[in-house]
């Protein structure tokens, strides 16, 4: 369901600059995404670069776009794999726990489909510090729309706050 | 609620691939299993030096970041020799750090690659009845990505045979000649609409029917409709030049061929036949044998008629030639000189009208028998002739290289040098006349050449001069036939003549022989 990302993107661009701008997008970039195939690997450069190419066609600052893109892909998986989501926990402090879960066993039944990796702690029952094992810098906002759509999803009004941690990792502290 | 208690043993039969960690994280104890799967795995080393931590990242491995994967999946990856991943969960136990859980496989090779059997796993341990059902789903994927293999090979075969069908019923239908398919007892079941506007029965007449039923006619030659009928019915190929009726009586020449179609068995399943028509050929080579003979016939006419003419005309001439004789012979002395003259321009054009006379028979009695080869010795002729024809005192004719021996016929080569020789004696104007003969040879012919000095040939004429009756010039003695008889000898040989002139200089006359 990883290519799920990459369709949530296209969701996001063709809503944000349309089709033509975005296949344009596509055609010039040489980005080689199966749109139909949502078993795709997913790679933090290409949404990254995606990101910037949508930013430049629509005159939007990056970061805009990258925390659009964030909360886009939790829009989308919900629309479409809305038993998946549920079925990782009822409320968002269940989901996210279960979250760096999820991808653990992704990652073992999937070998190649580079499945991202979180890490929670300092867990409270209205808190927790979400760690996001980065790939490439630049990807705070994206993750920030991330959370954002989680909290969409279950309702929950929350407080992000990107915090300073380990050079390999993105890590806020979340509140609700 | 009771409080559960194990001893070792029961433990390892529940968890065989347990380890547990002490607070400073060192091996205290582990399952039979997990030893078996990691050798180097032993009770007092030290779990960072045994293992890594996969899933989650652990950037330092401390009893505090420990304590945040309890809540977590773990998946652990030897930093010994084996590659095997272990996935499984912590726990606490009163300080102590407990691990639960098993190997990651995908396969049951796997498992034996590892030397690991069926009591190396708890009884509860789903995984080998998994890997189980897996292998089974990788033989039915196997089995049905064979099937479909097949499947799409047949397709394949399938598509280019249709392709093929469509190709070839195309070239059937569109062929510009007839054909027809019939069942092995020679009943149509299928034509093309070539045979149905070639016959000019309909479709639906021609089925059922036999093409000897729709192809019968008065002028058909029975022999060859045995022939073909004889052949079909033993289911042999055949070929043959028949006539083919229409509905309308008329009947049409055709070359028809027949071809058996076998089965795997080698039974005849149908017969097919394409169906020529021939009339336009047909007729084109009628009118060609008629022309031929026509042309024979007025050739064998023209040359009677030549040699009848010619010896009936040599007579009177004789006659006269004879009666003239006797008038001077009589009247010798007493003819006045005026009348002397008169009498000599009649013998001069009596000698004129006997060597035309003569020309004529000789160049109607040249024909294609006439190449009649044996070993000649052509300079020998040349030299022969230069000895016996009248030369004026002022020409000079040299041979100017001895002229091969050849195979040809003896008398028609005499004629052909006699006449180029005589020609160009003949005609020299100037005072001192040069006649020089030679050839050259390629590996494949002889090109031999007559050259004289005299007024030359205007290059309107090169042509015109082989022609029969031509002469350039009032000669009395030029009858305009030599050059024809030169001509007519020469293309009975294949070969070819032509000159090179110029006007006052002089001419050269090339004969070119093929040696074969």
């Amino acid at each position: 369901m990883y290519g799920v990302i990459y369709i949530a993107i296209q969701d996001y661009a063709e809503a944000t600059i349309g089709t033509e701008k975005w296949q344009a997008i596509l055609a010039t970039g040489g980005f080689d995404i199966n749109f139909t195939n949502s078993e795709q690997a997913y790679n933090d450069d290409i949404a990254y670069a995606l990101a910037v190419a949508i930013a430049q066609a629509s005159a939007k600052p990056l970061t805009e776009v990258l925390f659009s893109m964030g909360l886009q892909v939790i829009r989308t998986t919900n629309a479409k794999f809305k038993p998946i989501i549920s079925s990782r926990g009822e409320t968002l402090h269940d989901y996210l726990i279960n979250l760096p879960n999820f991808h653990n066993r992704i990652s073992l039944i999937y070998p190649d489909l580079n499945a991202p990796e979180f890490r929670m702690s300092d867990v409270t029952p209205h808190s927790m510090v979400f760690h996001y094992r980065k790939k490439r810098d630049g990807m705070t906002e994206y993750f920030r729309g991330y959370i954002s759509g989680l909290a969409e999803v279950f309702n929950e009004q929350v407080t992000i706050t990107p915090i300073p941690g380990a050079a390999t990792e993105e890590v806020y502290k979340i509140t609700w | 609620m009771q409080d559960f208690t194990f001893n070792k043993d029961s433990f390892n039969n529940i968890f065989p691939f347990y380890f547990l960690l002490s607070d400073d994280l060192n091996v205290i104890s582990l399952g039979k299993s997990i030893a078996k799967l990691y050798p180097d795995i032993k009770e007092g080393k030290s779990f960072a030096e045994l293992f890594r931590f996969k899933r989650p990242y652990i950037d330092t491995l401390t009893t505090a970041s420990l304590n945040e994967t309890l809540t977590q999946l773990v998946i652990l990856e030897s930093r010994l020799e084996s590659e095997v991943l272990i996935r499984g969960q912590f726990e606490k136990m009163g300080n102590n750090f407990l691990f639960i859980g098993s190997p990651w496989f995908v396969s049951i090779e796997e498992i034996k690659q590892q030397k690991l059997n069926i009591f190396d796993f708890a009884n509860y341990d789903p995984l080998l009845d998994l890997l189980q059902l897996i292998k089974t789903q990788e033989i039915t994927t196997l089995e049905l990505g064979n099937l479909l293999k097949i499947n799409n090979d047949q397709r394949e075969e399938l598509r280019k045979d249709r392709e093929e069908l469509n190709r070839l019923s195309m070239v059937a239908s569109s062929n510009a000649n007839g054909i027809v398919f019939t069942t092995p007892d020679a009943k149509i079941f299928w034509c093309n609409d070539a045979y149905v506007s070639q016959t000019g029965f309909s479709r639906e007449e021609i089925m059922g029917k036999t093409p000897v039923e729709i192809g019968n006619n008065p002028a058909i030659d029975q022999d060859a409709l045995r022939n073909m009928v004889d052949r079909f019915y033993s289911g042999s190929p055949f070929n043959v030049e028949i006539t083919h009726g229409r509905k309308d009586g008329s009947y049409f020449w055709t070359r028809t061929q027949g071809q058996p179609v076998y089965g795997e068995d080698g039974q005849v399943l149908q017969f097919f036949a394409m169906i020529e028509d021939m009339s336009e050929s047909k007729q084109l080579e009628q009118q060609k044998a008629e022309l031929l003979e026509s042309l024979e016939k007025s050739n064998k006419e023209l040359e009677d008629y030549a040699q009848i003419v010619s010896h009936d005309l040599k007579s009177p001439l004789r006659s006269i030639n004879s009666l003239v004789a006797w008038i001077k012979e009589e009247n010798e002395g007493t003819l006045s000189e005026q009348t002397s003259l008169y009498f000599s321009m009649i013998e001069g054009k009596l000698e004129k009208m006997d060597s035309l006379i003569q020309g004529v028979l000789t160049y109607s009695r040249i024909d294609k028998a006439d190449v009649n080869k044996e070993r000649i010795n052509l300079d020998e002729i040349v030299r022969n002739i230069v000895s016996i024809i009248d030369i004026p005192s002022n020409i000079t004719v040299t041979v100017d290289k001895a002229l091969p021996t050849i195979l040809a016929d003896r008398y028609r080569m005499h004629q052909l040098f006699q006449n180029l020789i005589g020609n160009a004696v003949a005609y020299i104007d100037k005072p001192e006349g040069h006649v020089n003969i030679g050839f050259k040879e390629t590996k494949a012919e002889y090109t031999f050449y007559v050259k004289d000095n005299g007024p030359g040939i205007a290059p309107e004429n090169h042509e015109k001069i082989f022609k029969i009756f031509q002469s350039l010039v009032k000669n009395e003695r030029s009858t305009g036939l030599g050059l024809s008889i030169v001509k007519k000898i020469v293309d009975n040989y294949k070969g070819k003549v032509w000159l090179e002139s110029e006007l006052k200089t002089g001419t050269t006359f090339f004969v070119q022989i093929p040696k074969k």
